[in-house]
């Protein structure tokens, strides 16, 4: 029992990280229809910054750790100026290919600065544990679950009672039609680009402690919040989370009663198979057809 | 002499929304146009769409009395049902006899054994199927245009080369979403005389259409919808006539 | 079915004189009435003399490396630029190509270790697509990046196949009825020659109607449906195509080096050799044929000539592609119609 209450919290967070990437898929998927391949390395950097701001550094925590989500929404503010903004009218392709191609570049660049040497933050609240029902859980699985709850709050809040979110919607259910309504969509898209990048990045100050920081953390992680936005659905930033959860409680279940020696092969097969059995996922929003 | 397509009671939802109410349509081989018409968000083009197999839908489609399936689009063109589409669909990157070419329906040949070890009995095929384009590229117009790429060509051309597409196929039932959309006054007379030289070689039409003397010209039969309810139908002078038609179209106080 | 069955009535419109003359004779789509006959000529010429400018081993591991890369960019350019299908699986298929080629010709010689690597490969990308075939293009990406780390897994961990770290040892040269293939001379020429047969079979490839379709499906989507195209089928076939290049480019590696290792395509190595591949098609051009091939020489020789550069290889790749998706979407071989265009654009300012 211990065990397994043990081997469910951590699951919920690591499902919690990969929904804090998925919201930003889903939030860049809703503006402007692209599925960004930068987004995992925008935790990366998000780790590096806490890292570099909090260690090499040696400001206090709540600064750096604010800074380091405000640098993160610059270079997603970046990503959208270099990689999105001059291929708009372009194929869906090109979009995808640079931002590929942009994940690249944020990882050599990482691995330039910082090498490859795994690095560490130290956890907040200590390396301390929580008892429950026998199972120790420790203080950073529990802040990384209390702050995926929060923000996931707070994007909700955002997409449904703000102007910002009103604009989000309206896009991301008939773009046309929006942007003839006078939606300025050159700030949206820099705006979310921004944001996402910012939770993102609060995800790398939330897992750099737990997992070290290396160059090729995000794109390992991103796997799974692939498959969470694929079973989540597209369009649904409530879904993704929830399949984000589901996929990273069931990822520490296999490895902790079935395999344990597969561990790393788990993102890839549920993210496969989610795709065989649910492929048409995005279908409604790239049919290029107009009737 | 039965019907060649029967559409019992179609209806399709799109979450609360019912967009096709259900309709019934049933067309004649060998020529028969029926037009379908209806104020702006009638469902006329969700109709077709789900006849042609694109969104699912309840009810039932029946070509030659056998029964087909929804949401398979390729099952529908291989029983002889094609359609066009409000703006004209062609592949800007392909020329003209290649847009043509690509719905011929002998498909021997067309893949990688035409293309590598079977190549000159490929040659022998092509050229039947060149020589079916050229004359089916004729027949719309086009054919000094057979070479040029089709991101060349006017938007009443690219109209008619999507009609070539469609007789390549040899259909027995076309189904037309507003063909004369955006056409000027001499082009749409030239786009009726080629589909009642189309009819009269023995190819039924299902017409979206608003211009009414185009349907006029055309129509043996309409088919008025109104909010994805069928609310007359008839010859195209007798509907005119129609109360319910009227007050769809102009508003109560007539 | 027969052209005389179908009695198309005499047209209603009346022709002009110059469409009946059209009419006369057989409309013949372009496509088929370009000639390449002198390019195919200068490129067998500069593939032949390679040998006298090169003349170290160091030279001809260049000059074989370049021939698999392209084998490996002809292979993603069947998939990408012909299909429209975006993949990542490049390193899986290269890898399961190689491995399969070197248990095969360790028993039963190197021609049934091609062949059968080649089958194997095909099958295992047509499965892939087959599978995958209701999945949008940016899902197909995705799940090709997974199913690639996956196979990659699958080999680190089944070491009886892969030979674990040491690698798999004593795969026969490369022999063809007898002969063989035991100089590098003599591999660079297989290498050189197999290229140039997949590049022959893309070119007729591209000059048949199962192109035609195959764009068609590619650009117009459910219209292809509507129209009774087999769309899945064209693009299963297309992408099992090009896999089986990648199959054909691992068994010839294990051929010509004698031994294949993961670090080839370990999950690291695997990101960049899809990488690699991708920039090379990118690089050199999606217009044509020869893109990918020049792409594939210049990004083999420019990092033995810039070697100094080795610690910026992924910022210098990454920055590449970012440009030449930004600046030359045409690529290498775009070049000089873009500079006809210009110049032609240039006079037509100074006639002014």
């Amino acid at each position: 029992m211990a065990r397994f209450i043990s081997i469910l919290f951590s699951g919920i967070a690591d499902g919690a990280i990969t929904g804090l990437i998925a919201i930003g898929i889903v939030l860049l998927f809703k503006t402007t229809g692209v599925v960004n391949f930068a987004q995992g390395d925008l935790l990366t950097l998000g780790a590096y910054f806490g890292i570099w701001l909090l260690v090499d550094l040696n400001l206090p925590t709540g600064l750096s750790y604010v800074m380091a989500i405000i640098l993160s929404f610059g270079v997603g503010v970046v990503v959208e100026r270099v990689g999105y903004a001059p291929l708009r009218k372009r194929p869906l392709l090109a979009i995808v290919i640079s931002t590929f191609a942009l994940s690249l570049l944020i990882e050599a660049v990482i691995g330039l600065i910082f090498t490859n040497t795994p690095r560490t933050l130290p956890p907040p609240f200590g390396s301390g544990v929580w008892h429950l029902f026998g199972a120790a859980i420790p203080y950073q699985d529990v802040l990384i679950i209390v702050v995926t709850i929060v923000v996931f709050l707070l994007i909700q809040g955002m997409l449904q009672r703000t102007t910002l979110g009103r604009q989000v919607r309206a896009v991301s259910s008939d773009r046309e039609a929006a942007l003839l309504q006078g939606i300025r969509a050159g700030r949206l898209t820099m705006i979310m680009f921004g944001l996402s990048a910012a939770v993102a990045g609060i995800g790398g100050l939330l897992i750099a402690p737990v997992l070290s920081a290396s160059p090729t953390l995000g794109f390992t992680l991103m796997l799974g919040s692939f498959a969470a936005v694929v079973l989540g659905g597209f369009d649904r930033v409530g879904g993704a989370v929830a399949a984000a959860v589901v996929v990273g409680v069931a990822q520490q279940l296999l490895a902790g009663y079935v395999a344990p020696n597969l561990n790393e092969a788990y993102p890839f097969i549920i993210l496969l198979v989610a795709l065989v059995f649910r492929p048409e996922g995005l279908v409604k929003a790239t049919v290029g057809v107009r009737y | 002499m039965s019907a060649f397509l029967e559409c019992k009671g179609l209806t399709v939802r799109f979450g609360g929304v019912v967009a096709v109410d259900d309709v019934s349509l049933s067309i004649e081989d060998g020529g028969e146009v029926v037009g379908l018409i209806g104020p702006n968000g009638s469902g006329k083009s969700t109709f077709l769409n789900a006849v042609s197999g694109l969104v699912p839908a309840k009810g039932r489609v029946e070509v030659e009395g056998r029964s087909v399936p929804f949401g398979r689009p390729g099952v529908m063109a291989r029983n002889g049902v094609f359609r066009t589409y409000q703006t004209p669909q062609v592949d800007a990157e392909l020329t003209c006899i290649e847009n043509t070419l690509v719905t011929s329906p002998d498909l021997a040949l067309r893949g990688l054994l035409g293309s590598w070890p079977l190549r000159p009995a490929m040659w022998r095929r092509e050229k039947a199927r060149w020589q079916e384009a050229g004359q089916v590229l004729e027949r719309v117009g086009l054919l000094d245009r057979a070479n040029r790429r089709a991101a060349g060509l006017s938007y009443g051309e690219r109209r008619r080369l999507e009609i070539a597409r469609a007789l390549m196929a040899r259909p027995r039932l076309l189904l037309m979403d507003e063909p004369a959309a955006g056409l000027n006054t001499t082009e749409t007379g030239r786009l009726a005389d080629l589909l009642s030289e189309v009819t009269s070689s023995g190819i039924s039409l299902v017409l979206i259409e608003h211009k009414i003397a185009f349907i006029e010209q055309l129509c043996h039969r309409i088919i008025v919808l109104e909010l994805g309810h069928e609310i007359a139908s008839g010859p195209p002078k007798e509907v005119w006539l129609d109360p319910a038609v009227m007050r769809a179209y102009l508003g109560e106080a007539v | 079915m027969s052209v005389t069955e179908s009695s198309s009535p005499p047209p209603a419109s009346p022709l002009t004189s110059a469409s009946e003359k059209l009419a006369a004779r057989l409309v013949r789509p372009t496509v088929y009435t370009r000639h390449q006959l002198r390019t195919w000529l200068a490129v067998v010429v500069v593939a032949a003399l390679v040998p006298v400018v090169v003349t170290s081993g160091y030279g001809y591991n260049i000059a074989i490396n370049s021939g698999l890369f392209a084998i490996l960019a002809l292979g993603f350019y069947f998939q990408f630029a012909l299909a429209g299908q975006f993949s990542f699986a490049t390193p899986a298929y290269y890898a399961v190509g190689a491995y399969t080629s070197a248990w095969v010709s360790t028993s039963h010689g190197f021609l049934l270790g091609f062949i059968v690597a080649v089958v194997v490969t095909a099958v295992l990308g047509g499965l892939t697509k087959l599978l995958l075939a209701r999945s949008p293009l940016i899902h197909f990406a995705i799940a090709t990046l997974a199913f690639s780390g996956l196979v990659i897994i699958i080999l680190e961990n089944w070491t009886s196949f892969t030979g674990g770290d040491q690698g798999k040892f004593g795969i026969p040269a490369a022999s063809l009825f007898g002969y063989q293939f035991d100089t590098q001379t003599k591999q660079y020429y297989l290498i050189a020659a197999v290229a140039l047969i997949c590049t022959a079979l893309l070119l007729l490839f591209e000059r048949s109607p199962a192109q035609r379709d195959l764009t068609f499906v590619r650009d117009m989507g459910l219209v292809a449906k509507t129209s009774g195209l087999r769309a899945n089928y064209l693009q299963v076939v297309a992408f099992a195509a090009g896999a089986a290049y990648m199959g054909a480019a691992g068994s010839l590696l294990g051929a010509t080096t004698g031994f294949v290792d993961l670090n080839s395509f370990s999950s690291a190595a695997s990101v960049s050799v899809a990488l690699l591949v991708l920039l090379m098609v990118l690089l050199g051009g999606i217009g044509m044929v020869w893109g990918p091939i020049i792409g594939a020489i210049v990004l083999t020789v420019l990092p033995q000539v810039l070697s100094s550069w080795q610690n910026y290889e992924q910022l210098v790749y990454a920055l590449a592609i970012l440009l030449v998706i930004l600046v030359l979407p045409g690529g290498l071989t775009s070049l000089p119609t873009e500079f006809r265009a210009r110049r032609a654009k240039f006079r037509q300012r100074a006639e002014r």
